[in-house]
């Protein structure tokens, strides 16, 4: 569990002294102003709404450290599109796979250029598929694969036609699935907000029993 | 009136009413006002202002894409195409290449990079830059980058209706919820009367106000959300 936790703080380059004080500051402020609550106004339901506090809380920033994960890696599928796209412009104005791959190393970002770079050295090393297999499986899109393969074959048996014809067809395929996720992730953000009012409505119904306890607690008292 | 704002005070208004209704507080009601009013105000009319500016300034990327590789396949001449393509742009976009007149046509598609900030416009312009360097079909070199632009023009019509739906959805189930907790009173009216009096309830009452306020800014943001590389929320337009 640490482990995991460590390496997705690191996966996020991520400050682990930092971020551990950060969440015990959260708690730490959550429960004295718990404490002070319910010292000052004497309700026991204090206490139960810090817990449901720091559970919230603890899960809000937990949370965040997977979206950042998320986004990083989001964002290097997109990169992928995008010099596959400049592949594109080298591959038509005649450059062969291994011209292209080093002109694109200079529209990458760093981690791209890395990853770009490696192959590269891979090629010169191993004629076979094993080098475009591994830069594939950098990418979570299976789509990916079936691009990086058909570029194989391109270096293989040449830059023709049908190739070609292969190749544009598979990125299309890539941008459209990378777009229907897209879609999806909106549709299911959006669907999540419907659960904010029932736990309002559970919320309401949870002060209302607490009531009716109180009351019954009175009126026991009093007989 | 902005229409975010017409709706943000018609929304404070409702929880306001509610709050007071529920908890017989004119204090829970004044809070519930005082803080959704200046949300809306100030936070959630930039939010949705932001939004509509990423969506306007997409689709006049969009335009100018596709108009500049049209005039470029068919004049062959990159001033000429830049020159059609700047006749179909809105105000707005004309006004921010005002003062660029004598620069050369490169730093002019650098300086309106600046003002689309698109990762899809970058890649226009360095696909202009490999054109003027080393020739070719510009029709056929751009095919990937119009298909990508059109399918995130696509994403975001679609995000549209989708968040129209289910915005609408979000509405009806808080109004619900807020007639159930206006309607206790009337229902339990003795029993309202009891516990009306405890410090607990009003209390209860204004965080489940803040609670929908709370819920009304996450779905803004959603609404709001749209992953277009290039484009930071958090910069200054």
């Amino acid at each position: 569990m640490l482990k995991r936790f460590d390496d997705l703080l690191l996966f996020i380059s991520a400050n682990k002294t930092k971020e551990i004080i950060k969440i015990a500051a959260v708690n730490v402020l959550i429960i004295a102003a718990v404490v002070f609550l319910t010292i000052f106004l004497k309700q026991v339901m204090i206490v139960f709404a810090g817990i449901i506090a720091i559970v919230i809380a603890n899960y809000l920033i937990f949370n965040n450290y997977i979206e950042k994960k998320k986004a990083i890696l989001d964002e290097r599928e997109h990169e992928f599109i995008a010099i596959i796209s400049y592949f594109q412009f080298f591959i038509t104005n005649s450059y062969n796979v291994y011209q292209a791959f080093q002109s694109l190393i200079a529209y990458s970002s760093p981690w791209m250029e890395e990853q770009i770079q490696s192959l590269i050295i891979e090629i010169d090393n191993d004629k076979s598929v094993k080098p475009f297999i591994n830069f594939a499986n950098k990418f979570k899109n299976n789509v990916a694969g079936n691009v990086m393969m058909s570029i194989y074959q391109m270096v293989d048996e040449g830059e023709n036609g049908l190739h070609m014809y292969q190749f544009n067809s598979l990125f299309q395929q890539l941008s459209k699935s990378q777009q229907i996720e897209l879609i999806d992730y909106k549709e299911r953000s959006m669907s999540a907000i419907s659960s904010y009012p029932l736990i309002g409505a559970g919320a309401i119904t949870v002060l209302l029993t607490f009531g009716i306890i109180s009351v019954m607690g009175e009126m026991i008292n009093v007989l | 009136m902005n229409s975010v704002l017409t709706i943000g005070i018609i929304v404070s208004v409702i929880l306001a009413v509610a709050g007071f209704v529920a908890s017989n507080n004119y204090i829970v009601a004044i809070v519930v006002m005082i803080l959704s009013t200046l949300y809306f105000l100030f936070i959630g009319k930039r939010i949705v202002s932001k939004y509509e500016t990423k969506v306007k300034r997409f689709n006049e990327c969009y335009h100018f894409i596709n108009t500049f590789i049209v005039s470029l396949s068919i004049k062959g001449s990159v001033s000429s195409a830049y020159e059609s393509s700047i006749q179909i742009m809105s105000e707005d976009f004309v006004s921010s290449i005002e003062n660029i007149e004598t620069f050369s046509q490169q730093d002019k598609l650098d300086h309106i990079n600046k003002y689309f900030r698109f990762h899809v416009f970058s890649l226009f312009v360095d696909l202009i830059n490999i054109f003027e360097e080393q020739g070719g079909n510009i029709l056929e070199m751009s095919h990937y980058l119009l298909e990508e632009t059109r399918l995130i023009e696509e994403y975001i019509s679609s995000s549209k209706s989708i968040t129209k739906k289910k915005m609408v959805e979000f509405a009806i189930l808080w109004l619900l919820t807020l007639g159930i907790m206006v309607f206790m009173r009337f229902a339990l009216s003795q029993f309202f009367n009891t516990i009306a009096k405890q410090i607990f309830y009003p209390i209860g009452i204004l965080f489940v106000c803040l609670f929908c306020l709370l819920s009304i800014h996450i779905a803004i943001c959603k609404m709001t959300k749209l992953q277009i590389r290039g484009w930071n929320d958090a910069e200054k337009i």
